[in-house]
């Protein structure tokens, strides 16, 4: 008689479903993230916008397009100053939403099972630096792989400039994915051990003990929740000279925000859940956790 | 550097006959009403955090706070961790005895 098996569920499923499970009986502590960052980040930028609309109104001598050296040099300090703020607020934000893996530590390292908003803060405060210099590694600054939209007149695309950009797009969205799949551990790394340099050792440990499961869970990951904004960002720009002035300029902007808000309030989380999760399972030589339980067992 | 073994830590699931509280501040913990119901579970059986947001309905950081002053007057214990086929460790709590006996003179 023929024994029934049941089929065998890859570690791959396994990190969707199970981030899965554990974002949505989390997702409170993890959506507050996301908008405490996003409000941040939009409050901080219009305070800035606020003290230049201020510098422009208290001067009013002061404008862009003065020809006198000395003002139009003001001026352009001005920009330049919003400009390095404006930067400075997008790495915060971006480090602030990374303080989501130590949401995802509390989940799956604690073992306490769940995690709270406000846990989001001790981990940026005892992170923030670490978490801002990843950024550059793991991704988030290649995190757009749009091209400006709406440039007026739109070039046309046999313009040799308009193909290298075209190959730059596909160029960040491949760097993303191999980036993705070497450095998505030192996040929960960094979170667990507190060393950075000792993180991308932890990061390469894994790769090379299970870089299937890497390039299974984080292929689809970027199949599900990157290759959807790249290929509408793609359209919008090959389509830009046939569509431009039309509903379909709209209508794929709106779809592009879609994408993007998707990304941020679903594919974060599952991100930093997946991550942990494969960091956590694989068998490989760690070091020392730096967390150590405040309360330990006590008995008489 | 420690391996994924290192964090299966049995602590040991007994649980004494009787525990002599001698700290009157442990008093109003124990008779908080939540952390009453909490102790009384835990007396049963040992839990997690979810185990015991099923059986009372809490916010599991309601319960958390509940256990860390339990734990802090040694009215309950961590018994266990483990991990789970998920990669999830687990923490169970337990009560550190099956009946608790006052003994304080004041002032």
């Amino acid at each position: 008689m023929d024994e029934v098996k049941s089929p065998k569920v890859s570690e791959t499923q396994t990190d969707f479903r199970v981030s899965w499970q554990l974002f949505k009986s989390n997702y409170k502590a993890f959506i507050a993230t996301e908008i405490f960052a996003v409000l941040a980040f939009i409050i901080i930028n219009a305070i800035i916008i606020g003290i230049i609309v201020l510098i422009f109104y208290l001067a009013p001598n002061l404008e862009v397009a003065d020809l006198n050296p000395r003002t139009a040099s003001d001026v352009k300090i001005t920009f330049r100053m919003y400009g390095l703020i404006a930067i400075l607020a997008y790495l915060t934000m971006a480090g602030f939403l990374y303080s989501q893996y130590g949401l995802a530590y509390d989940i799956f390292s604690s073992g306490d099972m769940f995690t709270e908003f406000k846990k989001a803060f001790s981990y940026f405060k005892s992170h923030w630096w670490k978490y801002i210099l990843l950024i550059f590694v793991t991704g988030f600054g290649f995190l757009i792989p749009v091209r400006r939209i709406g440039e007026n007149p739109p070039r046309p695309i046999s313009d040799q400039a308009e193909i290298l950009s075209i190959i730059f797009m596909v160029f960040r969205v491949v760097i993303l994915f191999v980036f993705l799949v070497l450095f998505s551990a030192t996040l929960p790394s960094v979170t667990a051990q507190g060393n950075l340099k000792n993180s991308f050792v932890e990061s390469i440990r894994i790769v090379k003990k299970d870089y299937k499961r890497l390039l299974k869970s984080w292929g689809i990951y970027f199949i599900i929740f990157t290759l959807p904004i790249f290929a509408v960002s793609l359209t919008l720009t090959l389509l830009m000279p046939i569509i431009t002035g039309t509903v379909w300029v709209t209508i794929l902007i709106i779809l592009l925000i879609l994408l993007y808000a998707i990304k941020l309030f679903i594919g974060f989380p599952m991100m930093s859940l997946i991550a942990t999760r494969i960091y956590n399972t694989v068998n490989f030589e760690r070091f020392k956790p730096l967390v150590e339980e405040k309360n330990t067992s006590k008995r008489e | 550097m420690s391996s994924e073994k290192d964090m299966e830590i049995d602590k040991g699931t007994s649980i004494k006959d009787e525990f002599l509280v001698t700290d009157p501040s442990a008093v109003p913990v124990m008779f908080h009403n939540k952390k009453n119901l909490i102790l009384k579970l835990l007396i049963q059986n040992e839990m997690t955090i979810i185990d015991l947001k099923h059986k009372t309905g809490m916010n599991p950081g309601t319960i958390k706070r509940h256990l860390n002053d339990l734990l802090e007057f040694n009215l309950i214990y961590i018994s266990r961790e483990q991990i789970s086929d998920y990669g999830i460790v687990m923490k169970y709590y337990i009560a550190t005895a099956k009946r608790y006996k006052f003994e304080m003179s004041w002032p």
